[in-house]
């Protein structure tokens, strides 16, 4: 695998219909603002498109800014690619992504996961551009949940253990006269809490990135797999460790800190609680 | 980072205060700040002109700091009069706050108290219109013969509130500007409640601004333009930053079909068929002629005459911060979608075609839809300062079946005409300034003017 670490934090995406980004579609333009906002379940679709039809996806940020991460989120694309403009769209260097690394662009030709991820060398743009050719499936409408673009705060070194994976529909119960419960459920939002137990002090990069987290307002976004996938890392999947399993999430209690056995230059305990945020 | 900041500026010496603020955050209670409300139309069944509530503080009196006739107190010359600022301060990552004022008042003594165990001292501090409270108007102030501006200028425009607020002429637009028949009528009657007469009469509101300015206008929105928008749990775009909705009503409970002021009765024959007889029954001494009489039961009726919908809704005061009484708000607040099957999307309008099986309709659920279209302005705003949230009573813009929207669209559209409420031509009276036209399935233009034959 050519990525590595484990859990991974990014900044929200600069890419987000909340800041006045821009997305233009070849075709299906009527949906491409669902590409950027912040719904799991609506998607970019293109219309009456095929394998011969290379379709365009042009997103505007509001501002140049530096990138170094970019996310494809749940999409149906097989060859694809993905520039950045530089007075004319130009190919990012020195790209990693799940399978490779040391690549000289993002293109792919044969993909085959339902969601991509590439580093890169840090570039300064507004916009970016992502040219799909083929799906998956021969000649299927081309299709895209979420485009992330953002940089990282930080890889976790080290191996928490993600307790209380909390994926829930935040269920609203009502006992009716006959005893029964009526049960009405909302969308689906996400909680963990991070167990860094018997932390050795070699990770105390671990321990800085969370205190990092700790002291920021904004929210974050947190991929709790890490671009790990495949039956070498998780017998079964669980929701929360897809691939297109990122979460805009913040730090929602105190920390829980000590030393263990109170011996100060012996392992950490730290516990911290993230909670999936709107905004 | 987000704060409250509690200020305050004692009365020195010589009646005057000082030019700088002294912070007293540290001093009070976490919960010590009671709930900011500033209103109108407050209560059900009632119509109102502006409330904004006093608060209490509660704070640590540690080694007497609060205390009178202490040399260790911040009190120089007493507690009484002295000034307290609330501020919501918003704090960057490089530690520059940016504070926006959410309430300033006077210190009342009368209701200070102080308990030694545990060191607390509890203050009650009046909201500036206080002022209006606690000063009458002086005899032969108002004069017989007097516009309703003219009145409000001869009572507020006084020492005794222009020390707390600013009054200018230019700033009293009252909806109504009637002729005061009996100026007599105020002698000697609490600013407030002379105000709160004039105000009635004349179908207008009293608000404050940010700079202590006394506003006295219509009861129409600010503006449609630069509206707050909220959005609720079913946006499509996940923008939710909506905490709750509450009390969602139609508004039938402040509609009110005729008024009587005094022994003149104005009906709304229509819309008193249509929504029931509801009167409400005015006692105004300041007016004696009939005719004036009728002119403020026809304004009134006319503000009230349609049942427009209200409730309440929770938001971070972050949100709602920069937005006061009379902005409008844009309810985001559809019907939340069940999630597609695994391989089925969302249809999109324009796009998806009639049967197309991966495209199936969603399944809409939820108590509640509110649509975007619907304006609303604020009418009541109460923020907890504990929760850092702000609940915003609203009520739909506009007096009539055909207003009170952003957009008036070019055609029927379901949702809008509401079956079995919506009435074509309401007032059996009204006659209609364009020519009839005969209404075509499919064609016409329904705005008020078509006629169905």
């Amino acid at each position: 695998m050519a990525i590595t670490g484990g859990i991974k934090i990014f900044e929200p995406s600069a890419a987000s219909i909340d800041n006045s980004t821009t997305i233009v579609a070849s075709t299906g333009d009527a949906s491409s603002d669902f590409a950027i906002d912040n719904n799991a379940y609506t998607y970019w679709r293109s219309s009456g498109s095929n394998d011969l039809t290379t379709e365009t996806l042009t997103i505007t940020l509001p501002t140049s800014q530096a990138i170094t991460r970019i996310m494809l989120v749940d999409h149906n694309f097989k060859n694809f690619q993905v520039q950045y403009d530089n007075s004319g769209f130009t190919n990012f260097s020195n790209v990693t992504s799940l399978d490779s690394e040391g690549l000289s662009a993002i293109s792919e030709t044969n993909y085959t996961k339902n969601t991509s991820y590439y580093e890169f060398d840090s570039v300064t743009t507004n916009q970016i551009q992502i040219s799909i050719d083929t799906t998956q499936s021969v000649d299927a409408e081309k299709y895209l949940s979420k485009v992330i673009i953002t940089t990282e705060i930080g890889t976790l070194s080290g191996y928490p253990v993600v307790s209380r994976l909390f994926t829930t529909r935040n269920e609203k119960k009502s006992q009716v006269l006959s005893g029964k419960t009526i049960i009405e459920k909302s969308i689906e939002t996400f909680r963990t809490t991070l167990n860094l137990n018997n932390y050795p002090p070699s990770y105390e990069s671990d321990i800085d990135l969370m205190y990092t987290l700790f002291d920021r307002d904004e929210s974050f976004l947190v991929w709790l797999c890490g671009g790990r996938f495949g039956s070498d890392y998780f017998r079964y999947t669980l929701r929360g460790f897809r691939l297109q399993d990122i979460y805009l999430m913040q730090v929602a209690r105190s920390f829980n800190n000590k030393y263990d056995k109170n011996i100060y230059t012996g392992l950490i305990d730290k516990r911290v609680t993230l909670e999936e945020t709107p905004l | 980072m987000i704060v409250y900041k509690v200020e305050i500026k004692p009365l020195q010496g010589d009646e005057t205060y000082p030019s700088t603020w002294t912070d007293i955050s540290d001093y009070v209670d976490a919960s010590g700040i009671s709930k900011i409300k500033k209103e109108i139309d407050a209560t059900d069944y009632s119509i109102g002109v502006y409330t904004l509530s006093d608060i209490t503080l509660k704070a640590k009196n540690l080694n007497g700091i609060f205390n009178e006739a202490d040399h260790r107190s911040i009190f120089p010359n007493g507690r009484d009069l002295a000034i307290v600022k609330v501020s919501f301060s918003q704090i960057d990552n490089q530690g520059i706050a940016t504070d926006t004022t959410r309430f300033e008042g006077i210190l009342n003594e009368e209701a200070t108290r102080l308990d030694t165990e545990d060191s607390e001292i509890r203050f009650k501090v009046l909201a500036k219109d206080s002022v209006l409270r606690k000063n009458k108007v002086s005899g032969g102030a108002v004069s017989s013969g007097q516009t309703v501006s003219a009145a409000l200028g001869s009572i507020l425009n006084v020492p005794d509130v222009t020390k707390v607020l600013n009054f200018s002429s230019a700033n009293i637009n009252p909806d109504l500007d009637v002729v005061i028949d009996d100026g007599s009528s105020f002698d000697n009657a609490t600013i407030r409640d002379a105000v709160n007469e004039l105000l009635l009469i004349s179908n207008s509101v009293l608000l404050l601004d940010a700079s202590d300015n006394i506003i006295v206008k219509s009861r129409q929105e600010n503006s449609l333009t630069g509206f707050l928008p909220l959005y609720g749990p079913g946006d499509i775009f996940g923008r939710e930053n909506i905490i709750r909705v509450k009390s969602f009503n139609s508004g039938k409970h402040r509609t009110f079909t005729s008024f009587k002021v005094n022994n003149t009765v104005f009906d709304k024959t229509g819309f008193s068929e249509a929504y029931g007889f509801q009167q409400k029954s005015l006692s105004i001494d300041s007016i004696t002629d009939d005719a004036k009489e009728l002119s403020i039961a026809t304004r009134l009726t006319e503000e009230f005459k349609y049942p427009k919908q209200e409730l309440e809704v929770e938001v971070k005061t972050l949100v709602a911060k920069n937005h006061g009484l009379l902005d409008t708000v844009q309810m985001n607040y559809p019907f939340q979608l069940r999630r597609p099957k695994e391989g089925n999307f969302y249809p999109i309008v324009g796009v998806t075609k009639i049967g197309d099986a991966s495209d199936p309709l969603p399944q809409e659920y939820g108590p509640l839809m509110i649509d975007s279209n619907i304006a609303f302005k604020i009418i009541g705003i109460t923020e907890n300062v504990k929760k850092f949230t702000t609940t915003l009573k609203l009520r739909q813009t506009g007096t009539e079946t055909f207003d009170g929207i952003f957009n008036r669209p070019e055609s029927a559209i379901v949702g809008f005409a509401v079956i079995g409420t919506a009435v074509l031509q309401a007032d059996t009276t009204e006659v209609l300034k364009q020519n009839w036209n005969p209404a075509i399935v499919g064609a016409t233009k329904i705005n008020g003017l078509a006629e169905v034959l």
